[in-house]
């Protein structure tokens, strides 16, 4: 068997299945010890043990089979690793990691995981020894989720309409207890008076002798201490705690603490999806451009023919390249959890490292992007989010000072707004300082202390994106080459996006980035400028007017154009293009174009229309000169450039 | 494609080349460092670019940035149309990097002998810069030169500046 095909398939299942056990593992850190997650991890090692033995690469094998001997041992003790096990169990995963890589470069790996081998196994023969079970924290009992049926969430929805808080008490009984069921059913009872009882976990007819505690889901307006004390009055109810319950959202919702929910998969979507090469969609996308574009040629023809059934054939043609065009598009879309969900893990070790505790929260995971806008904001994510952990958010002690809580908030979502992806990453930290920024901007010689002085305290926090300012930053081993936040900006902003920093000294700093859905295939307004046709996106078109040049006045040395409340500068495109000078009339066609809130007004030869056109990329020459953006190729064949707005702005 | 090219100069220890006229010179390049010759259509042209650049066509759905390498090299027309009937464009591919070049018209492709090519003489006078000779080639009625597309569009070259987008490139706009 040539094993080499199949090389890039393993690296790949492998790679996910990577994924999945770090989500798990996250998951068992974050919330306990959970039956189910053990048992993901543990199958999971597993297949990877597997598929790696098959292939020969016996780094991975040996290593994961130490790490499924430990979550065995566990499993089997219903114990979540304790905080070495952890860290072992990172450590190796990022072994494997790294020989993945190497092996997807080159082909094979030199790289050794004896080392991290011998540790675990080390691990192993402690843990196999070790009786006691270690550390049991309270939290680390099972934290399996209740089971909500629908007539229970539309009782619980009407329960929060009504004011009533959700909270989860969890019950122990007393050693010699006996007949939990009753017990469990007085408690349920007692409780019942106190709010309304939603589930309970396990089910009340479901308890058995074997229980260690019962958990019950409760929406009520009483105070925690008065719930307690109900609790603990049922005869052999030992001990009783209570905590806020978030409702797991329903599919499809927004809001998923981190590595939550992901590590139990879904197991109906293996069936329904398959992998498919990304450049074979890039592919399909091209040749649907390409159909498109043939489809506008033929249409103009056919006018010409004026028959009647080719025609109709043609109609029904255009509403099939309609539906096609869309599902090309869609099958590009990928939920921005394909990104965010290496995210928890990298916010944990980066936490770890500069000492500091951090409650990462994603939201939005769901929502949908172009697969190749989403690999362009990886890094300016990242950097972002290392941003927030290194410079955002305070030490424990800082916090404290400043009388906050000692867990730090860091939260990234995303989410839709009006045809635009939005994705916002947010701490509650120090904020950043205008008065610091200027000072170092100027020290930096970026900007003169003049300069600094003039500028209003906004101006001065976006001195951040400026290219130079954010070199002095160290470098964590992390996030490996740290990029500047201007290239998060200028990143940003060439794909049709734009950054916006909110900051309030004291109380945190949020990252706004906001990006089109998609990138291919978009509406824009077609106008002639010295005989050659432009394409301009028509979310940055405003308005088309016709211009009287008599009313344009100069000012500094700029035309200036009134249209109602509006004083517009005014741009010639013909001489900015080289062409003839200015035309003269009272009746110039002309465009207002807005980016980023400022707008001009540019004097075109003739406006000719809307139309969708199919963005093709073009070399970076060409986008050097700051005019386009990409081009496009229109009915009649030819390419005509997509201006970018941002050069006459 | 480096690979393709010699084993074809293993085997018939000959080069195959296509030649054409920039006004009254002879040039040629590799039938290897071709994709496609067709006729000048339909080119766009875009602002702010040195004067040779012509501007961009659609190959296929391609964006192609075109040049006219007569005014690259500085070789003056002959009288008469800038294009004529004959005029072509020769699509060079190499690697995942396409560039259209415009020439008068495309004369022959031949297979010459591999020690027919010489090195390029250093007292050779024209406007071509030398970096992009490969060598000339003597052949029993005349000369050619013998160009060196990669190097144009090899990222050393200045050519650089008009070297199109890869067609693996993600679309990024």
């Amino acid at each position: 068997m040539d094993k080499s095909q199949y090389m890039d398939a393993f690296i790949e299942e492998a790679r996910d299945n990577l994924q999945t056990v770090n989500t798990t593992l996250l998951q068992l850190e974050e919330q306990g010890y959970s039956a189910d997650a053990m048992k993901e991890a543990y199958r999971i090692v597993h297949t990877i043990k597997g598929t790696a033995a098959v292939m020969g690469i016996e780094p991975i094998s040996e290593l994961s089979h130490v790490m499924e001997d430990l979550f065995d041992v566990l499993k089997g003790r219903a114990q979540a690793p304790t905080k070495e096990q952890m860290a072992l169990l990172f450590a190796g995963l990022d072994t494997v990691e790294r020989i993945l890589d190497e092996l997807g470069a080159s082909g094979s790996t030199t790289i050794s995981s004896k080392e991290i081998k011998e540790k675990i196994k080390a691990m192993l023969e402690e843990a196999k020894t070790d009786r006691v079970s270690a550390d049991r924290s309270p939290r680390a009992v099972a934290e399996a989720r209740f089971a909500i049926s629908g007539d229970q969430r539309n009782q619980l929805l009407d329960a929060i309409k009504e004011g009533k808080r959700l909270v989860k008490l969890t019950a122990c009984y007393s050693l010699d207890c006996k007949l939990k069921e009753g017990r469990a059913f007085q408690l349920v009872r007692n409780l019942s008076k106190m709010g309304v009882v939603i589930s309970s976990l396990p089910a009340i007819n479901e308890v058995k002798d074997e229980d260690g505690e019962i958990s019950i889901l409760l929406a009520t307006q009483q105070d925690d201490e008065d719930l307690l004390h109900v609790a603990k009055n049922v005869t052999s109810i030992a001990e009783a705690r209570i905590g806020e319950y978030d409702l797991p959202v329903e599919k499809g919702a927004e809001e998923r603490k981190a590595p939550g929910t992901e590590a139990k998969g879904e197991p109906h979507g293996a069936a329904t999806s398959i992998r498919v090469k990304a450049k074979l969609l890039d592919q399909l996308l091209d040749l649907v451009g390409e159909i498109m574009i043939n489809n506008i040629r033929i249409n103009q023809i056919a006018s010409n023919l004026k028959n009647r059934e080719l025609k109709q054939t043609l109609q029904s043609n255009a509403r099939l390249m309609t539906d096609l065009q869309d599902i090309v598009l869609q099958t590009r879309m990928v939920p921005v959890d394909f990104i965010f969900k290496r995210f928890p893990r990298m916010v944990r070790d980066m936490a770890v490292e500069s000492g500091k505790n951090i409650d990462f929260v994603m939201r939005g995971n769901d929502i949908e992007i172009d697969r190749s806008l989403l690999e362009e904001i990886g890094d300016a994510l990242v950097h972002l989010l290392r941003n927030g952990v290194d410079h955002g958010l305070e030490s424990k002690e800082q916090r404290a000072a400043a009388g906050k809580s000692p867990t730090g908030s860091l939260l990234l979502s995303a989410f839709q707004e009006q045809g635009n992806v939005v994705i916002t990453v947010e701490d509650d930290g120090r904020g950043i300082d205008p008065a610091k920024v200027a000072r170092k901007a100027v020290e930096k010689g970026i900007i003169t202390q003049e300069e600094a002085d003039r500028m209003d305290d906004r101006a001065k926090v976006n001195l951040v994106f400026l290219p130079g300012f954010s070199t002095a930053e160290k470098v964590t081993d992390i996030s490996g080459r740290g990029v500047g936040m201007d290239v998060v900006k200028t990143k940003i902003q060439g794909l049709g996006g734009f950054v916006k920093i909110d900051t309030v000294a004291g109380k945190g700093t949020k990252f706004t980035l906001k990006l089109p859905p998609s990138m291919s295939i978009i509406r824009a307004m077609l106008i002639e400028v010295n005989r050659e046709k432009y394409a301009i996106p028509l979310e940055n078109v405003r308005e088309t007017v016709r211009v009287d040049m008599t009313k344009v006045h100069e000012l500094a040395s700029k035309g200036m154009f009134r249209l109602r409340d509006e004083v517009l500068p005014v741009l010639n495109v013909h001489s900015e293009f080289g062409g003839l000078a200015a035309e003269q009339g009272e009746d110039v066609p002309a465009i207002i174009v807005e980016k980023n809130d400022n707008r001009a007004c540019l004097l075109v030869s003739r406006l000719i229309g809307q139309q969708e056109i199919v963005v093709k990329n073009v070399g970076k020459d060409l986008r050097s000169t700051g005019y386009f953006s990409g081009a496009t190729i229109l009915g009649d064949g030819k390419v005509a450039m997509i201006l970018d707005v941002g050069a006459f702005v | 494609m480096r690979r393709r090219r010699e084993k074809m100069e293993l085997t018939g220890d000959e080069e195959q080349i296509v030649s054409f006229r920039l006004g009254k010179e002879t040039f040629a390049v590799k039938v290897a460092q071709v994709r496609e010759i067709g006729k000048v259509q339909d080119i766009t042209h875009i602002p702010k670019m040195p004067d040779y650049v012509e501007g961009v066509m659609n190959l296929r759905g391609q964006i192609t940035t075109v040049i006219d390498l007569k005014k690259r090299f500085g070789i003056v027309s002959e009288a008469g149309a800038e294009r004529t009937a004959q005029s072509r464009i020769i699509v060079a591919e190499i690697g995942d990097h396409q560039l259209g070049i415009i020439v008068d018209s495309v004369e022959d492709v031949m297979r010459v002998p591999r020690n027919s090519i010489s090195p390029v003489p250093k007292t050779l006078s024209t406007g071509v810069q030398s970096s992009f000779l490969q060598g000339i080639c003597k052949l029993q009625n005349k000369l050619i030169m013998l160009l060196d597309l990669g190097k144009m569009i090899s990222d050393e070259g200045e050519m650089n500046m008009v070297m199109n987008a890869s067609k693996t490139e993600r679309a990024e706009a």
